[in-house]
């Protein structure tokens, strides 16, 4: 059984009359230790989507259908009182900012000791502590910092607080969204390094969401390309990022300079923009901006297909010829 | 890089630069030392120069001066000492003698496309009021052609439609773009692009640099090009300078210190940038602590606490730039050369 697996999810904002379709029928599974990266531009809906399964978007503004089954239990018809059990315990959430994340008027070590006490009420003060400073070790972190302020403390050494947050009960599923874009280069990759090695150790698995290829080629097993809030593509890294099947996922590829080339190739970038989510084009959502779009494209949205293992990808000429 | 143009005056000398800022609170260390008389320095003793037409690029983690540099090479930011020459002249007295006939000849392109424009003047305005303060085009009429010819060179087509638009109605990409075109609008001699691309999504990033490539080139316009994404900078720079804590540590062919670095904080930058190609594994060099603060630089080699080479002799004595020969210069005691 998957970890987490989506069935049919679909996010509609309502605002102002309007109805925004961030998230599209997208279903897709998280295998238990195969981390997964989520990519796509801004305003694609990683974020939608992670904060419907994390059960945070606010209610009356925003639709969520579908399941989303965190081991069997369907996370969007969870009462409230299953669902403050499952946080923390079996999912976490890492966000972008942590400096919004943690209390300015507590110092570190309280505001974390608190949180653990609170799904351990019968932990008392100093095991608490213990169990804290243990963490702050964990994620590289000198045990002082227990007794500092968040404002004391650089972007990554909060960034480091609030994923030792999240690991205190050492959560099945740890989600992480863009929390080490904000980082300098080095910092962000010894912190990921750091945390695909306490993966291993703790059996975590990670659902990162990130702009950054990179990030998701040298981090993940598996990777989701997500559009206009449609996921397009899905397979394992190695498989997708090398020979991806998507003309989506090929042209954020070519937009990218690399290392390894050895003469200066033209990069190429996608054209055009977004479509708008509050009327979606007919038809496949990135056909307006694909140079291989034909009319086929432009009329029927294409299936979700499967292409051997774990590949899926929704094009109606992916794993065939492309004619531009 | 030929010989020929070695032998001109460079565009743009730096001599020297140094840009400190003082603070109004003391700075309290970790160990509970104060400093009274804090003084943040941003640039502390940068020199380079650039040939006419060439791309250098700056990179460096945040924090280490490289926009503070950018912002002193357009005179946004007046130098604490040391002087930067503009084909040969000291840029301050061209700065006193006639302001907007400096700004002709050095442009700044920001990383942020949706505050450098006036929110109530439509792109027409923005384009056509720059041309007219800088005496460009005979009158409103050719104004207008020249912007709608900039727009549509730039692909933002039909250009008739953007002149009437205002920037609120634009794409970040399209903004960067529009900026772009008005700096260089002036045909600069240089230009100084500060982090361009990293507010832009990925799929769009590729043509604004592309962009900043060929207009520089068709103008034979020198550019400093400011960022902390190393394979970007690698792509569009001849040349890059690599920044910590205020100083250069390393400069040289953009391939070279890419491919063959030399000091040991590049080694370390670059074995962290990762590539989007998962055949390719590296092993990442690991750097303990973060950097300090530009308040409170060590002395001697300010790399020494998170250095993996570092000697008794960095501690105490600090580093000059040193030339390795083929234009490679490497601020480190334990680099020999030549």
């Amino acid at each position: 059984m998957a970890l987490l697996s989506l069935q049919d999810v679909s996010v509609t904002y309502l605002s102002g009359g309007k109805r925004v379709h961030a998230i599209n029928h997208v279903s897709l599974d998280v295998e238990k230790g195969e981390s997964l990266g989520i990519v796509g531009e801004s305003g694609s809906g990683k974020t939608t989507l992670i904060m419907a399964v994390l059960r945070l978007l606010p209610p009356g503004r925003a639709r969520v259908e579908g399941t989303a089954e965190l081991e069997g239990r369907d996370l969007f018809q969870m009462s409230d009182q299953e669902l403050s059990t499952v946080r923390w315990e079996q999912m976490s959430v890492v966000f972008q900012k942590a400096m919004n994340a943690l209390s300015p008027v507590h110092r570190i070590g309280k505001f974390l000791s608190d949180i653990y006490r609170l799904h351990r009420p019968d932990v008392n003060k100093r095991d608490a502590r213990r169990a804290v400073e243990e963490l702050l070790i964990l994620v590289n972190l000198p045990p002082r910092v227990f007794n500092l302020y968040p404002h004391e403390l650089s972007g990554g050494m909060m960034q480091r607080v609030s994923i030792a947050m999240s690991l205190l009960f050492t959560p099945r599923l740890l989600i992480m969204d863009e929390a080490t874009t904000a980082l300098d280069v080095v910092t962000q990759n010894q912190i990921l390094d750091e945390i695909v090695e306490l993966e291993e150790r703790m059996d975590i698995t990670r659902v990162m969401i990130t702009h950054d290829i990179s990030v998701v080629a040298g981090t993940c097993k598996n990777v989701a390309v997500l559009y206009a809030g449609s996921l397009l593509e899905f397979g394992p890294v190695d498989e997708v990022l090398v020979e991806p099947m998507h003309p989506y996922t090929k042209g954020l590829i070519e937009s990218f300079p690399t290392f390894e080339a050895e003469e200066r190739e033209p990069l190429v970038s996608i054209g055009g923009s977004l479509p708008d989510l509050v009327e979606l084009p007919q038809g496949c959502v990135f056909a307006p901006r694909c140079k291989y779009a034909c009319d086929l494209c432009r009329q029927k949205t294409p299936e979700m297909r499967s292409f051997g293992g774990k590949r899926k990808a929704a094009c109606h000429f992916a794993g065939g010829e492309f004619h531009e | 890089m030929n010989e020929e143009k070695r032998e001109q005056t460079p565009i743009l000398r730096v001599d020297d630069v140094r840009c400190h800022y003082p603070q109004k609170k003391k700075y309290v260390r970790s160990d509970g030392t104060v400093i009274r008389k804090a003084v943040v320095k941003a640039v502390d003793g940068v020199s380079f120069s650039i040939p006419k037409g060439e791309i250098l690029g700056v990179i460096g983690e945040s924090g280490c001066g490289k926009s503070s540099l950018g912002r002193l090479l357009v005179r946004l930011e007046k130098c604490t000492s040391g002087k930067i020459y503009l084909d040969g002249q000291d840029m301050e007295n061209l700065y006193r003698k006639d302001r907007l006939a400096f700004r002709r000849r050095t442009q700044m392109v920001f990383q942020n496309p949706f505050d450098t424009f006036d929110p109530r003047h439509s792109i027409g305005k923005i384009l056509m009021d720059t041309m007219k303060l800088h005496h460009i085009g005979a009158n409103d009429q050719e104004r207008r052609e020249m912007a709608i010819a900039e727009l549509a060179s730039a692909g933002l087509l039909p250009a008739e439609s953007f002149l009437q638009r205002f920037p609120h109605e634009f794409s970040g990409g399209q903004l960067q773009r529009i900026s772009i075109l008005r700096s260089m609008l002036l045909g600069p001699d240089v230009m100084v692009a500060d982090e361009p691309v990293s507010m832009l999504d990925v799929s769009i990033r590729a043509d604004i640099i592309n962009l900043l490539y060929e207009s520089t080139r068709k103008k034979n316009t020198a550019m400093v090009f400011i960022s902390h994404d190393i394979t970007t900078t690698r792509y569009i720079s001849d040349s890059i300078a690599v920044m910590y804590l205020g100083r250069i540590v390393e400069m040289g062919q953009a391939d070279e210190v890419v491919t063959a670095p030399r000091h040991p904080y590049t080694k370390a930058l670059i074995s962290n940038c990762g590539s989007i190609d998962p055949r390719v594994k590296k092993k990442a060099i690991y750097l303990p602590g973060e950097p300090p603060t530009p308040v409170d630089i060590p002395s001697g080699c300010p790399f020494w606490p998170r250095c993996p080479q570092a000697t008794k002799e960095c501690r105490q004595q600090e580093q000059q730039l040193k030339d390795m020969g083929g234009n490679h210069f490497v601020r480190c005691s334990q680099v020999t050369g030549l």
